[in-house]
């Protein structure tokens, strides 16, 4: 495997009863990178973050954190040394105090930050003997996040981090985030929030019903993906863009959009072959991209 | 720290179980040595006899009530925690669920030691320094090594429930019923009789009720039984919880 891949599944694989959650997911993550993992309610996201920290076993197929068998209990604890986590929910022990968690957690790392810790408790007003069951949701986030990043991990991996977050408790995670990302920390978060992910991410891996739907990285998405929009004085052809690097073709009485990630010239180019009157370009943003890939659950660019 | 977690989410039901037993056994043993029973006896005609008599029967009712302690101990783990939504940060911590287990087990079985010795302990207090009689350790320990085991029996059953049944009162109500069971079971079939746990911590059959000593066969190799179900019980909830999905 290579070094620089932090995660890397093979046919990941989760069954609840008959029903496949994860479904053969092949998920590559880079390191030093901030990859977003993408996907609806219901998608395989939790699950998936779960299987490769040991919580949920998988049905079947196999991978690695940090280079470590997810499948192999002493190798996955030996991973979560070097892994900080920050769960959907983010609820701790109520009956500790702020104080009494920190410490808890503490004793479990020999890499902890008391700079760190004690710069989050101040920016984030945590109060340090009030109970974790009296803070709120909002708090109980930013609390989780304090305990992930002073432990400083290699990799870190958030499970929908903004909820529950106040539009101030966003900016200060996502700022947060970026700091760690300079520091060295690969960051693996899922998310519904479209807008924070093209905001931080350097990659995003589109999940949908289980399957690896998309990974592609931000920067090849913005140079790559384009919406062409081509309209003809006719009937548009049938079956003319059926093309490689096409992701999706819509056609909508005489005018055919086409989303592409590779071979937009030649596209262009076969749509003046085909008659078109007039054809447009334009950049894809990645919410166009998400809702195209989990509408339809193309299988492509993965 | 793991034990200090474990200590932390256990604690106010083992002091309410640990004020309570105290309480009762202390109060009954006072109560009864200086209430009707015993009270129209002058002070010098109050026997070690009769102290051995008043423990015992304070035993009994100890007895009575320590199922609940222990399958209150028992209540909690890993499956309350998934319902709560912490066995993720649980989980996430660099430990081993084995290790994770070992401590809880740990602690509730300190606590179940302790639930056994304080009562026994106010109650010996009581006798010694109130009624002022002599304690006879042989006696004593006999019936507290009985509960002891006994309780960490129950204990473990408990914890056992709690690694397979998911519901914050689901599971100690399972486990009362397993109890339950046990009682009228072993009562309905007299082959079972010797499997009946309140009957082995009782140990009515192991005392001679005209001198109020132990009876010289002390059930030791039931108490050895109940020690290797404890371990096996324990054994079980640590692979349950092993092998279970959070």
């Amino acid at each position: 495997m290579s070094e620089d891949v932090v995660i890397s599944t093979h046919d990941l694989t989760k069954f609840y009863g008959r029903t496949p959650v994860v479904d053969r997911l092949n998920l590559q993550v880079p390191a030093h990178q901030i990859t977003a993992f993408l996907g609806r309610n219901g998608a395989g996201k939790s699950t998936t973050i779960k299987m490769l920290l040991g919580i949920t076993y998988p049905t079947s197929g196999m991978g690695t954190v940090l280079g470590k068998q997810i499948l192999d209990a002493a190798q996955n604890r030996e991973a979560r040394c070097d892994v900080a986590y920050v769960a959907e929910d983010k609820q701790l022990y109520p009956y500790m105090t702020v104080e009494q968690l920190v410490r808890f957690a503490k004793s479990f790392y020999s890499t902890w930050r008391p700079d760190v810790e004690s710069r989050l408790l101040r920016q984030f007003e945590l109060p340090p003997t009030r109970k974790v069951r009296a803070l709120s949701k909002g708090m109980r986030g930013k609390l989780a996040l304090l305990l992930a990043l002073s432990r400083r991990p290699s990799l870190l991996i958030l499970d929908e981090p903004s909820e529950g977050l106040d539009p101030v408790g966003i900016e200060e995670l996502l700022q947060e985030l970026m700091t760690a990302s300079a520091d060295g920390v690969t960051i693996f978060f899922s998310s519904h929030q479209i807008a924070e992910v093209e905001r931080i991410a350097d990659r995003a891996c589109i999940i949908d019903r289980g399957k690896l739907r998309m990974n592609i990285s931000m920067e090849e998405m913005r140079q790559r993906c384009r919406r062409i929009t081509i309209a003809f004085q006719g009937d548009p052809p049938d079956r003319a863009f059926n093309f490689p690097g096409v992701r999706r073709v819509r056609t909508d009485g005489r005018q055919t959009v086409l989303l592409a990630e590779e071979n937009v010239d030649a596209l262009i180019e076969l749509a003046r072959r085909e008659g078109a009157a007039q054809v447009e370009v334009d950049p894809v943003s990645l919410r166009e991209l998400f809702l195209e890939t989990v509408k339809e659950g193309h299988d492509a660019l993965v | 720290m793991l034990w200090y977690k474990a200590w932390l989410e256990t604690r106010w039901r083992f002091l309410l179980c640990l004020g309570g037993l105290v309480f009762c056994c202390g109060f009954f043993v006072l109560a009864e040595g200086t209430g009707e029973n015993f009270k129209r006896l002058p002070s010098w005609a109050f026997t070690p006899r009769q102290a051995r008599e008043l423990l015992f029967r304070a035993h009994q009712g100890l007895v009575a009530l320590f199922p609940i302690a222990a399958i209150l101990l028992g209540m909690g783990g890993m499956l309350r925690e998934k319902a709560t939504g912490v066995a993720s940060f649980t989980l996430g911590l660099p430990v081993s669920r084995t290790r994770l287990m070992l401590s809880r087990i740990g602690m509730g079985a300190l606590q179940t030691l302790l639930l056994s010795l304080a009562p026994w302990i106010a109650m010996l207090a009581v006798v010694y320094f109130y009624l002022r009689q002599p304690v006879s350790v042989a006696f004593s320990s006999s019936l507290l090594l009985a509960l002891i085991s006994g309780g960490l029996l129950l204990f473990s059953m408990a914890v056992l429930v709690s690694c397979v049944v998911e519901g914050e009162y689901t599971a100690p109500v399972a486990a009362f019923g397993i109890f339950v069971v046990n009682i009228y079971g072993t009562v309905l079939f007299d082959s079972l009789r010797e499997w009946n746990v309140i009957r082995f911590m009782r140990l009515q059959e192991y005392v001679d009720r005209g001198t109020w000593t132990i009876k010289p066969a002390l059930p030791l190799g039931g108490i050895a039984v109940a020690f290797a179900l404890t371990i096996l019980l324990a054994l079980l909830s640590t692979v349950a919880v092993e092998r279970r999905d959070f």
